[in-house]
């Protein structure tokens, strides 16, 4: 079985643990020694090879503590048993002057590093330490309050729609984020998605039918995000009444989101409302299941969710009858997660054409459009199954 | 009175206020130290002991006591702590039993048990934290094991996310209703009444109020085995490990048999390079060769440079060290190993002799060296700076494989390996000569005879003799009729005498008949030790003559010479 290859994640959690640690002893040091002793040169020059190595690849780094944990590129850091001793020398140097988070805006040389690292450990609040570090790195370093770590403990886990709304949210949310790291040409950081969605399979467990209708908000704000989230929720309740394993229904449904990856945001609004497009606007349309595939292939590493994000994002436009798109070279069998997306990504599709003015475009009128295509475009196993569940919510 | 209630005479105050009983703190502990001692109790007995099943049952016993009073367990989790409404619960410093610390690694700050936690939720919490998580696995982390073993009363706080949260969604799907029963159909129903009942289902519109048709749904899943869905969700559930990577990789294939553009095309090619790393830690060397051979296919096909070398470079990774130590470690099938070689490029070549050096064992030392043989036919050039490698043991195995290779070029390495330190190496030189075989060899190997060397001189007697006997027969002749031909060692002019009778036939006759019939004056222990040797080689020549010969010296003086011819006749009575 393949290892996780999340090469991002892991090149964040590897790099932020070493900064976190070196800054934590840079900071200790600091509040010891002078600035000439060689123990805080050294711990200055280890702390600046960690953060350019980070910085080359993420640009502007800010280091973020909240519930004492440490947040990089919004990920949170996680500490080994060994590292602990340091996290939290650190969590209590930026606790007891209010600070939530460090900026690094640009590169910095140990000497001015370790100025600033006077500043930090002298500093009584977080004013006067802002001012000192202006004064040292003119605008290099930068620190902030501190912020809450989002708190879902005004969500009653009792009140499963609550939690339902919630998970649902927080998917559209990390959808937004994935997408903007995406376009930036960045690796993609996942992880946030992956608690949503399951979070989202635990509440299709509890009320299908409930989550099934958080789908029908459909609007022309943020279309796109919801879209991916409402085929991801779809499939993973169709992949539910298939029988499979809540493990596999969270993998269907990370892999669901990225199925339109091939096209931007604006494509998407774009064609959604129209019925008649020019060749040029075909083309584009067949074009992105390939190119979703590339875009998943540069961003993504190689592991169980991004290979089946790329054959889904390849597969679902096509049809049992091999008509559809893309047209391979040679015989091409889509796979049963594939044609599921086949058919709740169509039903979403056109049911948003609403959204968009095509007010003939009813349920009943979807389903009719559907049922006129289902010999030769959808499993008809799976989608008898997708009208029961449909028909049963 | 339950915990939390308010109360006039003190002591029990508002939850809000964090202030509680006694009794109630010293309950939460009690739970506790015996979650504790459940946990090594686990460790060291199994499921279905006695005494493992006394504490499961005790344990969910203790908190199906606190949950009589209130329904939920609260604990704030600290890196060495647990505490309940402000009270340390639990402490420890110990980083091997301190769970808490467990779940503090993994982000958890709050963790709470709610009533109605049932003996086999609890059981698989402490399976949790006793087995734990691998500190450099990200995906393997206490909150999602706690997510995958699907534990409904147990719930957890893991701060995940800093700052503002966009909440606009959320409070928009607010308004979303839906008027129809929430129970979902039982999923467990068999019948496959998917594919009919869908067509006479009159769907209703989900959404605000939408009225649903109250279900008359059956089956949701009836997904039995064997029937179409149940085929359908086992093929899902296939597609995963293996058969994923297998499938992404005829995706791959597929978009690169279409690709113009180089840049994508290397792109996939890259990625293709980082699936083989993954089929060899599975120790897949099938797979692997299914793609190689499919690469090669493609490279045959592509007239484009920039393709051909994008195309090498994902080749490159099958043979990379890291690739050939996991397939070679992992005991697979030698016809397997030697044709994923045999597909790998020549610059995999140092790779696998490097392997050679490393491996113990003798079989897959073996099977390297077969494989390595086509190589070195082709080119000789990696095995040459291989043979000055410090292990001797390698460069053996390496003048072997260049022997057998039968490559011209091979010459002159051989020669220069003959000065080898090692005699073993020296000695596996003269056997590489005799598997090459040219005329230039053989030549060499004829130097060799009057090496001062006892063994190698055997050795290249004996290898000459099989390479290129026509050519030995000359040397010997030379050798065996010189004045110091008697001063050598008993074993040597045996083994030469022998090989004279073997090759030279009735043409040795004389000689032979000479050497054996020669009658001692002085050195006599020489003298009859070469008649023995005669008469072994009379036995190899074989007709009357020599038999009439061993016959007489049956009957002569000496024990040895006597014996000699016996042991000789011996074969003329095999070999009739």
């Amino acid at each position: 079985m393949p290892r996780p290859d999340d090469s991002f994640e892991l090149s964040v959690q590897r790099r932020g643990r070493a900064l976190i640690i070196n800054l934590s002893i840079l900071a200790r040091l600091a509040d010891i020694y002078s600035s000439s002793n060689d123990a805080v040169t050294n711990a200055a020059e280890r702390f600046l090879s960690d953060l350019r190595e980070i910085m080359s690849d993420l640009g502007e780094v800010t280091v973020k503590m909240a519930s004492e944990s440490f947040f990089v590129e919004d990920m949170r850091v996680k500490a080994t048993k060994a590292d602990l001793d340091n996290f939290a020398a650190l969590i209590k140097t930026l606790d007891d002057r209010g600070v939530g988070s460090l900026t690094f805006r640009s590169s910095l040389d140990a000497p001015t590093i370790i100025d600033c690292m006077y500043a930090l450990v002298r500093g009584e609040d977080l004013a006067g330490i802002q001012a000192a570090l202006d004064a040292a790195s003119d605008g290099a370093m930068a620190v902030d309050a501190a912020q809450a770590a989002r708190d879902d403990s005004d969500v009653d886990l009792r009140d499963t729609r609550l939690v339902a709304r919630r998970a649902y949210a927080k998917a559209v949310a990390a959808l937004v984020d994935i997408h903007r790291t995406l376009t930036a040409g960045k690796s993609l950081n996942v992880k946030r998605a992956k608690r949503a969605v399951q979070s989202l399979v635990d509440s299709i467990a509890k009320d299908e039918p409930y989550v099934l209708a958080l789908t029908t908000r459909r609007k022309r704000d943020h279309y796109y995000f919801l879209h991916c989230i409402n085929v991801a929720v779809m499939a993973m309740a169709l992949g539910r009444r298939l029988g499979i394993d809540k493990y596999a229904q969270s993998r269907l449904g990370m892999a669901a989101i990225f199925h339109d990856v091939g096209l931007s945001e604006e494509k998407v609004e774009y064609l959604a409302g129209r019925s008649d497009l020019s060749p040029d606007e075909i083309n584009m349309l067949e074009e992105h299941p390939v190119e979703g595939v590339r875009l998943l292939l540069r961003s993504r590493g190689l592991n169980e969710v991004s290979m089946l994000s790329m054959l889904i994002a390849y597969e679902h436009h096509m049809n049992l009858d091999m008509l559809g798109y893309p047209r391979p070279l040679k015989m091409w069998n889509p796979k049963v997660l594939s044609r599921i997306v086949r058919i709740v990504d169509e039903y979403d599709t056109l049911l948003s054409r609403k959204v968009f003015g095509q007010e003939n475009f009813t349920h009943e009128h979807v389903l009719s459009i559907m049922h006129a295509n289902a010999r030769n475009a959808y499993d008809p196993q799976l989608f008898g199954l997708f009208l029961n569940m449909i028909g049963s919510a | 009175m339950g915990f939390g209630d308010t109360a006039d005479d003190g002591g029990v105050v508002d939850i809000q206020n964090k202030v509680v009983s006694e009794e109630e703190v010293a309950l939460v502990r009690e739970i506790l130290k015996a979650l504790v001692k459940t946990i090594k109790t686990f460790t060291v007995y199994p499921k279905g002991n006695p005494i493992y099943e006394k504490f499961a049952a005790e344990m969910s016993e203790k908190f199906a006591a606190f949950f009589g009073r209130t329904d939920i367990l609260s604990l704030e989790v600290e890196q060495n702590s647990l505490s309940y409404k402000g009270h340390t619960v639990f402490e420890s410093e110990d980083r091997h039993s301190n769970f808490s610390l467990i779940l503090y690694v993994d982000g958890i700050r709050q963790i709470s048990f709610h009533e109605g936690l049932s003996e086999e939720e609890l059981v698989s919490f402490i399976d949790i934290l006793r087995i734990g998580p691998k500190d450099d696995n990200l995906d393997d982390d206490v909150v999602t094991l706690l997510w995958d073993k699907d534990l409904p009363h147990i719930s957890y706080f893991v701060p995940e996310e800093v700052g503002e949260f966009e909440m606009g969604i959320e409070e928009d799907l607010e308004g979303v209703v839906v008027e129809f029963p929430s129970a979902s159909p039982s999923a467990t129903e068999a019948g496959g009444a998917g594919a009919k009942a869908s067509e006479t289902a009159s769907a209703s519109p989900i959404g605000p109020g939408g009225g649903g048709s109250a279900a008359e749904t059956s089956a949701s899943s009836g997904a039995v085995p064997g029937t179409g869905l149940g085929r359908l969700r086992e093929e899902s559930e296939g597609l995963r490990g293996d058969a994923l990577l297998t499938a992404t990789l005829s995706l791959f294939f597929e978009l690169m048999s279409a690709e113009q553009d180089a840049e994508r095309f290397a792109d996939l090619a890259r990625n293709i390079g980082r699936a083989i790393s993954i089929l060899a830690e599975g120790g897949d060397v099938g797979g692997i060769i299914k793609v190689l051979r499919l690469l090669r296919k493609l490279a045959d096909a592509s007239e484009d440079e920039r393709s051909r070398r994008a195309i090498g470079e994902a080749g490159e990774m099958a043979g990379s060290l890291e690739t050939m130590k996991m397939l070679f470690s992992g005991g697979s099938d030698p016809e397997m190993l030697a044709e994923y070689i045999s597909l790998l490029g020549k610059d995999a070549v140092v790779n696998v002799i490097e392997i050679l050096g490393q491996s113990e064992d003798r079989n897959t030392r073996k099977n390297l060296c077969d494989a390595l043989v086509p190589f070195a036919s082709k080119d000789v050039t990696p095995f040459i700076n291989a043979l000055d490698d410090a292990r001797w043991f390698l460069v053996r195995n390496l003048v072997l494989v260049l022997g057998r290779s039968k490559n011209p070029d091979a010459l002159r390495p051989l020669e220069r390996s003959l000065r080898h330190r090692e005699r073993r190496v020296r000695n596996s030189v003269i056997r590489g000569l005799e598997h090459l075989g040219s005329k230039q060899a053989v030549s060499v190997l004829a130097g060799l005879l009057s090496d001062e060397d006892r063994t190698v001189r055997m050795n290249a007697l004996r290898a000459m003799k099989n390479a290129d006997p026509d050519t030995l027969y000359p040397y010997l002749l030379d050798k065996v009729l010189r004045a110091d031909f008697g001063r050598l060692e008993f074993d040597e002019k045996r083994a030469a005498l022998e090989a004279l009778g073997e090759i030279g036939r009735e043409d040795a006759l004389p000689y032979l008949k000479r050497l054996l019939t020669k009658l001692p004056i002085f050195r006599r222990t020489e003298v009859n030790e070469t008649r023995a040797c005669a008469a072994y080689g009379l036995g190899f020549v074989g007709g009357e003559t020599a038999r009439a010969l061993l016959e007489s010296g049956t009957k002569a003086r000496t024990d040895l010479v006597r014996a000699a011819c016996r042991e000789s006749l011996k074969r003329f009575k095999k070999n009739a």
